[in-house]
């Protein structure tokens, strides 16, 4: 029975944190060019920062990274109807059910503003992301912010350099090449999570440079990938770590990650164009129709059954 | 009409309410349920029920709709719509409860449980008829109060109605159980007085729920649109297919039922 009553409990915490809406900071959209959030996802076995562009200068939690898979190959698996995150850099369940692997789950943090984390009580479906904002995900168990594992601090500034915007349309090609297929190689060694023909996406280089050049403690060019020293567990998780990411690098080496088109798929048409909404399609239209005439039917048929029976 | 169609019938309308939350699905769904019971609601006190459901379901609108406002986040038009629609599934649902509940009897169900799990089904079917019993009841006790001169006002009169409506129900509850002990129930003699039978309606209605139920389960498992995007705000899709099967659960609406 309080089995049963933790399930219920667990179940409809996380079908209210997925329905609940929040409309985080109904700001006015700003200047939709040049805006950047930053994304931070921390699998566990590595930390990565992404510099994200937002071509329409606001975009829900999800869209986000959609936008990340897009512009740097994050790959990604959106589940229970499209609306929470499964698998995020080849880390989580890759079917529908995001608990699959519970307790170990992708936890949503928000930037607090000044480096540090909240914990996210809203979907991410449903939350706003705009220029300037810190979205982090952690790979981990703990329902909620105390007990589940937090990204490493990461302000804005320290993803996307102040000085430089990244122009999100149109890519630079070939702009300092040599340097950036070290750090994608780098990338796909330590974490595997992203397949070396994303590059192909011809946005990775230039959008993702700031992350790296950003921050000025930077040591050894790369930067995208710490966590190794982070007080987070106790060397028995390090253990844990250790051969799970030999594991992982088997498996890496194997089984490239689809590239990003076929992830994408998961976005619905017309998330990424807000301003596209005409109308309601004329199917939507029939089956209000179809409704209307099947309410019509039960009033017809309720006074005939009332007009012979009394 | 076969009880076991009937539950059926409700099951699949529950299970494609509950996949979705696309008004161009559910309202299909919610006037199929209002014309099912239009059409085959049983006299008596479950008939007034399913008014009480509706009424329940719209409260829940309201209700889920206001949440919005009194947490503590801001308000947007997105979280207001995607409350209005949770909330709207919420209704339909209870609106194919009410229908079942004035369609069928349910202690025309509890035959069908076998016999090992009498006990149980019957504890089902007593909760499963809560309402119009105590609607019944409530009735019954305002009469009896008007015939005796009592007017008390609507809040007063509250505890003056709930003592002798809960006590009644208590009642029933014992009565019923003894009487179904006394005739053999659960005893494994049981008698096949006018047994049900599936006659061709009884089957349509099943059908219709299972083929709802069965796309919708498809279309689940294949990830389509049956969730809004309520961020941003759009139109949502509606699948011609999907619309359909949800219109296919009005079915049993146009079918005489074999009265006997």
């Amino acid at each position: 029975m309080t089995r049963f009553g933790r399930w219920l409990t667990t179940a409809f915490v996380s079908l209210a944190s997925v329905a609940f809406p929040a409309g985080l900071g109904a700001a006015p959209v700003c200047a939709a060019e040049g805006a950047r959030a930053a994304l931070v996802v921390d699998s566990g076995r590595a930390v990565q920062t992404f510099c994200v562009a937002l071509p329409d200068g606001e975009v829900s939690g999800l869209e986000l990274i959609a936008l990340a898979n897009e512009q740097h190959g994050l790959s990604y698996k959106f589940g229970f109807g499209g609306e929470a995150v499964c698998m995020l850099a080849g880390v989580g369940p890759t079917g529908d059910d995001c608990f699959e692997q519970y307790p170990n789950f992708w936890g949503y943090w928000r930037g607090d503003g000044n480096g540090g984390w909240s914990w996210s009580g809203s979907g991410a479906g449903n939350v706003s992301v705009t220029d300037g904002d810190v979205e982090g995900w952690s790979w981990g168990s703990g329902s909620n912010g105390d007990s589940h594992p937090r990204p490493p601090d990461t302000s804005f500034g320290e993803v996307c350099a102040q000085q430089e915007v990244p122009p999100p349309p149109s890519p630079k090609p070939g702009n300092d090449d040599g340097d950036d297929g070290q750090k994608q190689r780098n990338e796909t060694d330590r974490s595997g999570a992203r397949s070396p023909s994303s590059g192909d996406t011809g946005r990775a280089g230039p959008t993702s440079r700031p992350s790296r050049d950003a921050s000025p403690g930077t040591k050894g060019g790369d930067k995208r990938l710490r966590g190794r020293d982070r007080p987070r567990g106790g060397d028995e998780r390090r253990e844990r770590d250790r051969e799970e990411r030999k594991g992982n690098a088997a498996t890496s080496a194997t089984t490239p990650t689809p590239p990003p088109t076929s992830v994408l798929t998961q976005v619905q048409p017309g998330a990424l164009e807000p301003t596209a909404s005409p109308g309601p399609p004329m199917t939507g239209i029939a089956a209000l129709a179809a409704a209307a005439a099947l309410g019509a039917t039960g009033f017809v048929l309720a006074r005939r059954r009332r007009t012979p029976g009394s | 009409m076969h009880p076991g169609a009937w539950i059926l019938w409700s099951l699949g309308a529950a299970l494609v309410t509950m996949s979705t939350t696309n008004p161009f699905y559910l309202l299909p769904v919610l006037g199929a349920a209002w014309a099912v019971h239009a059409a085959h609601r049983t006299d008596g006190p479950q008939a007034r029920s399913f008014r009480i459901f509706l009424t329940f379901g719209a409260l829940t609108v309201v209700t889920r709709t206001l949440l919005v406002f009194l947490l503590p986040s801001s308000v947007s038009a997105g979280a207001i719509v995607s409350a209005l629609l949770e909330g709207l599934r919420l209704a339909v649902l209870l609106t194919v409860f009410g229908t079942f509940n004035s369609v069928a009897d349910p202690f025309g169900v509890l035959r069908l449980a076998p016999r090992r799990f009498h006990e149980p089904a019957l504890a089902a079917a007593l909760a499963l008829s809560i309402a119009p019993r105590t609607i019944a009841s409530v009735a019954r006790v305002r009469e009896a109060q008007r015939m005796r001169g009592i007017h008390i006002g609507r809040l007063r009169a509250l505890p003056a109605l709930a003592v002798p409506v809960l006590e009644t129900g208590m009642e029933e509850a014992v009565t019923l159980a003894e009487s179904m002990d006394a005739r053999g129930h659960g005893r494994g003699r049981r008698t096949r007085y006018r047994p049900e039978s599936w006659d061709r309606p009884s089957v349509a209605t099943a059908v219709a729920g299972v083929a709802g139920a069965a796309v919708f389960l498809v279309a689940m498992t294949r990830d389509i649109g049956l969730s809004v995007s309520t961020f941003p705000l759009s139109w949502p899709e509606a699948m011609p297919v999907l619309v359909l099967a949800a219109c296919v659960l009005a079915l049993p609406a146009f079918l005489t039922p074999s009265r006997s």
